[in-house]
């Protein structure tokens, strides 16, 4: 080549450069309509600026294809969740119950390549099965390109994008063992086939690292407080060498062991990541969201705060150090988790430029940080809370609430102003029934439960509502946070003592009063090979009167508690306040169809249940949690609000409901959108949605 | 499982209504016992016969005949079709196999939905009890598809039913799938 044509050649390349607004040479971006991480950004954006489908022609959406995913695995799977990346016209992700590798051909939908691997019985008693959330890609920009994903059975997994095939030079064979590394008590190495430890969401990768999270079981009915303990991992890209580690149970001598009291450090576990960490690449930082410790709603066995539950740490991108943490929820006792990817947001208030994380939560609070030095950009205050009398466990006498944005649902039940009130026949049960419970403000404290007493103490929000594991998203341009949130999440929790031999903590979830009944986590026993499971030892009969049947948490069928059951919000990140609110979907046919509410004109409800979305440059898009038959026979609607006002500007059908966080691409001058769809009698499916060409 | 139920129009990507799957959901089964007892009526008929032309005895044994194939087809989970026992059998096997996922009172958990109340009556409400039985024969108990005998998933359905409060009857649920397709799932009790 000539001098002067490589002048001209990196002339264009610094363009290009310019027009990526800032990703490296080489690197697939959002601003290229490609779709390259699972939250589109390292940032957690879900952002894309595609504006081909928008309000005008949203409802002109057709189907492009439909990839099934029922053969993947030994039989068809249910709660498909993943979110495809989209890279040079090739989809990539996860599907069936074997959780797959599969590369589409982005126009068609053709299969090009499909991987998986066969792990047995390790995958069949992993905490965390089915085909997880999706994948990651990395490239060197020169053709050197790579998907990254972890395996039912905890191993991080490298393949060539271009053939599936492992990567040779990365760890053993293509792949790294990540239970190596994983403990219990004060670091005894968990067996490599029975030890509990996996993932489902995706690895975050960014320059030449790949960073990996880690998850369990369910924590409500666990066999030992002394489970695994949760880390924070980095590996080289190329090689699959351990760069970091970083404990979120600290070890003596780490900042924070000292939150364990009684040396309580060494005999508990859980703590980890299962969510989606986001990274900025600029300033070195990444941003980890913690979950609970064991276990989920009883914490007497390990006193203390117990950093970094519930914490939102931020560590260093070359050493995972500490930079700087917030503990959302101290000795954390009701599974609030840190659900959702931390957001960064540069964002201006009052006149300051501010690099902020914003994060979304089960709590329907946005916390939000100056993410160079972790200060809340609006304070949060310290509040008093409601104290345990459960024996043995000690709350702490106060938990962080933010005075700004204000939360973005509803996070506790107000009685009676929140009970059903289509009728005052429903709200008089309503209330007949919400007295055998206990009620009160955020952080009541769970209770041993009694049929000749209170049966549980009611929170709003901790297990499954607010914004769960699909997250918010954020458009860079606005300066806006857009979050679904499930504000009908009516959760009862009460304690019991496990049946004898089946546990060495001292409660678990339950009553005493009623059977004992063993909670698994999401897909558990679903996996590919899982008949092979061994079960867990039977436990013992319990001593359990029949207990006199009392009033639920429905009333007559319906939710115990008022609507709208969910909600979209706008949150405007400059001003901290919210910028609109709507409910979230439409009424659903049990409440439409009810008897009782024959003739009754109800506006629209929304419905409950925790869905992902997708930000476009004039759209927010996502789908419904339910079928209803308003305008569709049996249809669950993907719907479009516009994002100045939150007015549904279009809604195209889907034959099952969303399942996975949707996303989308533009490819040979067509726009997509995919979404993951299933439950009920349809099992998993990706629909591609594009506008007709004519 | 059964996709091609979901009528095309809805799941094109389409706006408009479209026709009504309900009409389409409860095809006669050539397999089935009212197509087979529809023949034999026919050939009964063709017996006696005497030329193209159709007696008034005639319409009369085919109004007869399309109204009991009107009665069996048009069966929803309204018209009790399941016994209590049926049920409390059904209630111990549940208890056993499935409340560790979806719940004793079947309220669901973060690892299964749930099989009550206006959740689980909007993903089943116009498909059919076979479709269930189908899921549930295919894919449960989660961690080990198959292991429940035919009898015991008629029976887990029929707890599920009783509780979502839709009356018992005098006759068990078969376990022929087309047999359970003639039942539809209507989350609304229909008018008389």
């Amino acid at each position: 080549m000539r001098p002067k044509s490589i002048l001209l050649t990196l002339a264009g390349f610094g363009c290009l450069t310019v027009v990526a607004w800032g990703q490296a040479a080489g690197q697939p971006s959002t601003n290229n309509g490609e779709w390259p991480h699972y939250t589109a950004d390292l940032k957690g954006t879900k952002y894309s600026p595609l504006d081909q489908i928008n309000a005008s022609n949203f409802n002109q959406l057709e189907v492009a294809w439909r990839f099934k995913t029922d053969n993947l695995g030994t039989r068809p799977e249910y709660k498909l969740e993943g979110t495809p990346l989209m890279i040079k016209g090739v989809l990539y992700t996860t599907a069936g119950t074997r959780r797959a590798v599969v590369a589409l051909d982005a126009k068609t939908g053709e299969q090009m390549w499909v991987y998986s691997l066969r792990e047995g019985n390790r995958a069949a008693i992993a905490p965390r099965q089915l085909s997880g959330r999706g994948l990651s890609y990395w490239t060197d920009g020169k053709g050197d390109d790579r998907v990254v994903f972890v395996t039912t059975g905890y191993r991080l997994v490298e393949l060539n994008a271009h053939s599936g095939q492992p990567i040779g030079g990365f760890g053993k064979d293509g792949m790294v063992d990540l239970k190596v590394g994983m403990v219990t008590g004060t670091g005894q190495q968990i067996d490599l086939e029975t030890g509990e430890a996996g993932l489902h969401s995706t690895p975050t990768v960014v320059k030449d690292v790949v960073i990996v999270g880690s998850s369990f079981k369910e924590g409500m009915t666990v066999v030992t407080h002394n489970n695994t303990k949760g880390l924070v991992r980095a590996f080289d890209v190329r090689n699959g060498k351990l760069l970091w580690t970083f404990n979120t149970i600290p070890k003596p001598g780490e900042f924070g062991n000292e939150t364990w009291l009684n040396n309580s450090w060494a005999t508990n576990g859980n703590t980890g990541v299962w969510t989606q960490i986001t990274v900025d690449e600029d300033l070195g930082l990444v941003y980890l969201p913690v979950e609970t410790p064991t276990s989920d709603y009883y914490g007497g066995e390990r006193p203390g705060d117990n950093l970094f539950a519930e914490s939102l740490v931020c560590v260093d991108l070359k050493t995972g150090k500490r930079k700087w943490h917030f503990q959302i929820v101290h000795h954390a006792i009701w599974d609030y988790d840190l659900s959702s990817a931390p957001i960064l947001a540069d964002i201006n208030v009052g006149g300051r430029a501010i690099k902020a994380v914003a994060l979304p939560s089960k709590e329907a609070f946005l916390y939000v940080f100056d993410r160079v030095t972790g200060q809340p950009v609006w304070p949060i205050e310290e509040r008093p809370v409601p104290q345990s009398d459960v024996p043995g466990e000690k709350t702490a006498p106060t938990q962080p609430f933010p005075t700004k944005p204000p939360a973005y649902a509803r996070n506790f039940m107000k009685v009676p102003d929140d009970l059903i009130d289509f009728t005052p026949e429903m709200r008089a049960q309503a209330r007949d029934n919400i007295a055998r419970y206990k009620t009160g403000p955020m952080f009541l404290p769970p209770i041993v439960g009694d049929s000749k007493g209170l049966l549980a103490a009611i929170n709003l929000g901790n297990a499954s509502g607010g914004t769960n594991w699909p997250g918010a998203a954020y458009d860079p341009e606005t300066h806006i946070v857009y979050a679904q949130a499930n504000q009908s999440a009516v959760t009862p929790i009460s304690l019991r003592t496990p049946p004898a031999g089946f546990s060495d903590i001292r409660y678990v979830m339950g009553r005493n009063d009623t059977e004992f009944q063993v909670s698994e986590g999401p897909g558990f026993g679903s996996a590919a090979d899982a008949p092979q499971r061994p079960r867990r030892p039977a436990p013992a009969p319990a001593a359990a009167p029949a207990a006199p049947p009392v009033g639920g948490l429905t009333v007559q069928g319906l939710s115990i508690i008022k609507p709208p059951y969910a909600v979209i919000s706008a949150i405007n990140l400059d001003r901290g306040d919210l910028q609109w609110q709507v409910p979230y979907g439409e009424t659903p046919d049990a409440v439409r169809n009810h008897p009782a509410l024959k003739g009754m004109n109800i506006s629209n409800t929304g419905q409950p249940g925790s869905v992902g979305l997708v930000v476009t440059k004039t759209l927010v898009v996502l789908g419904d949690s339910q079928m209803t038959s308003v305008t569709h026979p049996r249809a669950a609607m993907l719907r479009a609000y516009d994002k100045a006002t939150g007015k549904e500007v279009g809604a195209v059908s889907m034959p099952a409901p969303q399942s996975g966080s949707p996303m989308t691409y533009m490819w040979d001058g067509r726009q997509y959108i995919i979404v993951a769809v299933s439950g009920g009698n349809y099992s998993g499916e990706y629909i591609a949605y594009t506008l007709p060409r004519d | 499982m059964n996709t091609s139920r979901t009528p095309s129009r809805a799941t094109d990507g389409s706006t408009d209504g479209g026709a009504d799957p309900r009409s389409a959901r409860v095809p006669l089964d050539p397999s089935g016992p009212e197509e087979a007892s529809l023949c034999r009526a026919r050939r009964a008929d063709q017996g006696v016969g005497r030329g193209p032309g159709v007696r008034p005895t005639t319409i009369a044994v085919l109004a007869v005949i399309g109204a009991l194939l009107f009665a069996q087809t048009s069966r929803s989970v309204w018209d009790g079709v399941y016994t209590q026992e049926q049920a409390q059998r059904g209630e111990a096997v549940y208890s056993r196999e499935c409340a560790s996922c979806h719940g004793l009172a079947l309220n669901g958990g973060e690892s299964a939905p749930p099989l009550m109340g206006g959740e689980f009556l909007s993903s089943w409400n116009g498909l059919t009890v076979g479709d269930l039985f189908e899921r549930i024969r295919t894919s449960m108990p989660a961690d080990s598809p198959g292991k429940l005998t035919r009898a015991q998933n008629a029976d887990v359905i029929a707890h599920i039913l009783s509780v979502n409060q839709f009356p018992q009857g005098r006759a068990e649920l078969e376990t022929r799938v087309d047999a359970l397709k003639q039942i539809r799932v209507e989350s609304a009790k229909p008018e008389k």
